[in-house]
């Protein structure tokens, strides 16, 4: 199966077979931003946020200091910071990951003049696994200790963290949209697994806005579904 | 060294992995060259990030250092919090309305190969928020989430829950860029010369 | 029976596909050149139903698609219409003149800023930025007794378009102006409840054989619109054998004088179902009064079938927040009907797949 191709068809019934105990997503921008203006009432004022959500915004902090660095709050379902040179929308454990997008797309609609040179789709899922033998399976399957043991004598080698990358699409191209998936165990999951995703797209500098948020648009839902079907595979070829 | 575009990545992990990627820009952040009035930071912040700030605002207050703030780098983290685990979730569009509910077409985004339903959901029993209240119209969309919600005491509870989604109004910027395609457009289709009266 | 055995070169085909939501029709206009009319995508699928059956003959089928028409912009109509142009770079892209006016142009530009997408509308805007890109031809626009397609065989087979006159074009541009943004409103998503009055309702003729294709056209009880127009401005020529009902068979797109002046006795009727909003087509009601006028109704599909079970927890749910519920999409039925393309009197072949039935 090819995980670098913007499917995975024939994985995404059995995707759905497993359900993440812990399910959380996030958007990134980097480019340059006046964290100043992000703050809960704009986006009421922007109808972004229902302003009720905005109201009960929790861990307010902004940095007013001519020309503000920082602004970082939470909202019952989702956390937003903003930097000079990054915007993040990250979902809460709670809530339902998705409208994030929203929230990215309503905020470049207002502010379309915002250069941008980095997009991150990215989503975070802790599955549990039915057994200890199970957990153990896909570190060693992932990661095979054969070569470890050989020099970490005495010790009992496992996995730690598996980065690995893919280009988006078959193209050669360098600059071509790269996925890279993440899994370790999961520190807040017993028996868990934890799955990262992180779809990466680097812009030419003065790439039009819209051609930016023309991609998450166009390609959340499935960078999103597309990381349910990997830890999927990942998971269901670990076992046999 | 990490790639490059590893800078638009997040973590849900608590602990972060040994290796931190986290660039100089997430390290450095506020530079307070100029003295800093200590009650507008303080505005709207917690508790523990006044403490936080606290000292290092007072130093800058007093003789405008330069001011080193590393912001908390987001985690999603179950923490001591709730946990929603989504079992079913759709997006429906609402087609039309009526005094006692509202009809919408649902597209299932758990198992997408599922047919789209049309549904009629009834005020009686479906939840719609105040601040929602006022996008209920044809054509508006909203998310109905069906899952278990765990909450910080390990209580398992299921819930269903519909929430809108929410977009800024048309801009006359986006109307002008509109309109601009629009007239580009319009000379683009009156390029055919295929367009004559009656034939035959 | 197999639907992959492809027409014989001097056959007439006229495949009616729907699945529920959606229609598309498929012509055969003889020596492998190809028509599709309006497109639908059947559940679970990623290719329009036309693109999947064009296909099924051999990857050269495309290449003899002459013309992709677009009767109107609903997206019952219309979804996935972009993916077969793309792919049938031979064929011209025929729409409504309605596209040119400024309303219709106006919300086409407009649909790449609206963040909520997922409409006829965009598809339409799709399809356009597609031809312009690859620097195809601009649309054939459909008039009133305007020539689409003319083939150059011995027995000649021609496509006509019957409409949208400029009454019915002016009719439908008053709907499409309350579609149009305006600074400060909320952005939507377009639901189609707006009227069909610029639909194309094409004519085609191969040998003695006449076909009506009725697309959504509805009946206005006014002159020079709706059916009321088309048969105002149409041109007497013999009557048509085969009609694709308008409009679900719905009784706001009946003229009983389609039937007498326009069709033979007993024609071979063809109606796709519609299921969304409170309105399921075509009703039983429309079935009977259809059935009245011929004995050879038939129609793709008996509705979208049952909605998935889903775990029972999920289903509680369910059942606590929604009265009533039911599916949208079924399964692509496809009604076939080949003739030969020659003078004098046929005897054409109906098929009939995948769920597909004749009303009796």
């Amino acid at each position: 199966m090819r995980l670098n191709g913007h499917r995975v068809l024939d994985y995404s019934c059995r995707a759905m077979s497993r359900v993440p105990e812990i399910n959380g997503a996030s958007i990134v921008l980097t480019g340059s931003f006046n964290p100043a203006i992000f703050q809960p009432q704009w986006f009421v004022r922007q109808n972004i946020l229902p302003e009720a959500e905005a109201e009960a915004a929790k861990n307010l902090v902004v940095i007013a200091q001519q020309g503000a660095q920082v602004c970082d709050f939470e909202t019952e379902r989702f956390r937003i910071q903003v930097t000079t040179d990054r915007f993040m929308v990250m979902s809460k454990a709670a809530s339902n990951p998705v409208p994030i997008r929203d929230v990215v797309l309503g905020t470049f609609f207002v502010l379309e003049h915002t250069p941008a040179t980095a997009l991150g789709l990215n989503r975070h899922m802790h599955f549990h696994l039915d057994s200890v033998e199970e957990w153990h399976q896909l570190g060693d399957r992932l990661a095979p200790k054969d070569g470890w043991k050989g020099v970490l004598k005495g010790g009992r080698p496992g996995m730690r963290s598996l980065l690995i990358q893919s280009s988006l699409d078959s193209s050669e191209n360098p600059e071509a949209p790269q996925l890279y998936v993440k899994v370790e165990p999961s520190t807040q999951v017993k028996q868990g697994a934890y799955f990262e995703t992180n779809e990466s797209y680097s812009f030419a500098k003065d790439t039009p806005l819209k051609t930016i948020m023309d991609i998450v648009r166009g390609r959340w839902e499935e960078a999103y579904n597309h990381a349910a079907e990997i830890a999927a595979y990942i998971l269901d070829w670990a076992r046999k | 060294m990490p790639p490059k575009s590893l800078l638009t990545s997040s973590t849900g992990q608590e602990n972060e992995s040994t290796t931190d990627y986290r660039p100089e820009y997430a390290k450095t952040i506020v530079r307070f060259n100029q003295p800093i009035a200590l009650d507008a930071l303080k505005q709207g912040m917690s508790d523990p990030d006044q403490k936080r700030l606290a000292p290092q605002a007072q130093s800058a207050a007093l003789a405008t250092p330069t001011v080193m703030l590393d912001p908390r780098r987001p985690k999603l983290t179950k923490g001591n919090g709730y946990t929603l685990q989504i079992r079913q979730l759709w997006e429906g569009t609402v087609t039309r309305l009526h005094s006692d509910g509202f009809e919408a077409r649902l597209s299932d985004k758990t198992n997408p190969n599922n047919p789209d339903e049309q549904a009629l959901f009834d005020f009686e029993y479906v939840e719609v928020s105040d601040d929602d209240q006022r996008l209920l119209r044809p054509g508006s969309v909203f998310y109905w989430t069906v899952g278990t919600e765990r909450t910080p005491a390990g209580q398992v509870k299921n819930v269903s829950n519909v929430e809108f989604r929410y977009y800024p109004a048309w801009t006359q910027g986006a109307i002008a860029s509109a309109s601009t395609r629009a007239a580009s457009l319009k000379e683009w289709l009156e390029q055919s010369e295929r367009i004559k009266p009656a034939e035959i | 029976m197999s639907a992959s055995n492809p027409p014989k070169s001097d056959e007439l085909e006229i495949s009616v596909i729907g699945p529920g939501l959606g229609e598309c029709l498929i012509i055969h206009l003889g020596h492998n050149e190809w028509c599709v009319v309006d497109s639908c995508i059947a559940r679970g699928r990623q290719e329009p139903v036309a693109l999947e059956y064009l296909k099924s003959f051999g990857p050269q089928t495309l290449n003899g698609l002459k013309l992709v028409i677009a009767t109107h912009w609903h997206d019952d109509h219309i979804q996935g219409l972009a993916s077969i142009v793309a792919q049938a770079p031979r064929a011209e892209f025929c729409c409504s003149l309605a596209v040119k006016h400024d309303e219709l142009t106006a919300l086409v530009a407009s649909a790449p800023e609206n963040i909520q997408g997922r409409s006829g509308v965009e598809e339409l805007a799709n399809i356009l930025t597609q031809l312009r890109r690859s620097n195809r031809s601009s649309p054939v626009y459909a008039v009133p007794n305007r020539k689409l397609f003319q083939s150059s065989g011995t027995v000649p087979v021609t496509l006509t378009s019957l409409s949208p006159s400029d009454p019915m074009i002016t009719s439908a541009m008053k709907e499409i102006l309350k579609l149009l943004p305006k600074a400060g409103e909320p952005q939507e998503r377009i639901v189609e409840s707006s009227p069909n009055h610029a639909s194309v309702v094409l004519w085609l003729e191969a040998g003695d054989t006449r076909v009506l294709l009725g697309a959504d056209l509805e009946h206005t009880n006014r002159n020079n619109e709706g059916w009321m127009g088309v048969i105002a401005q149409h041109k007497v020529t013999p009557p048509a054998l085969v009609f694709k009902v308008p409009h679900h068979g719905s009784s706001n797109a009946h003229f009983s004088e389609v039937w007498t002046k326009l069709l033979t006795p007993d024609p071979l009727a063809v109606v796709t179902p519609f299921a969304r909003g409170s309105v399921r087509l075509p009703r039983d009601s429309d079935l009977e009064r259809l059935a009245k006028h011929t004995h050879n109704l038939f129609c793709t599909s008996r509705g979208a079938g049952k909605p998935p079970i889903r775990d029972a927890a999920t289903e509680r749910w369910i059942k606590t927040q929604v009265k009533d519920r039911r599916v949208i999409e079924g399964q692509p039925g496809h009604v076939r009907i080949r003739l030969p393309i020659q003078n004098g009197p046929v005897t054409p072949s109906i098929e009939l797949f995948n769920g597909a039935y004749r009303v009796q």
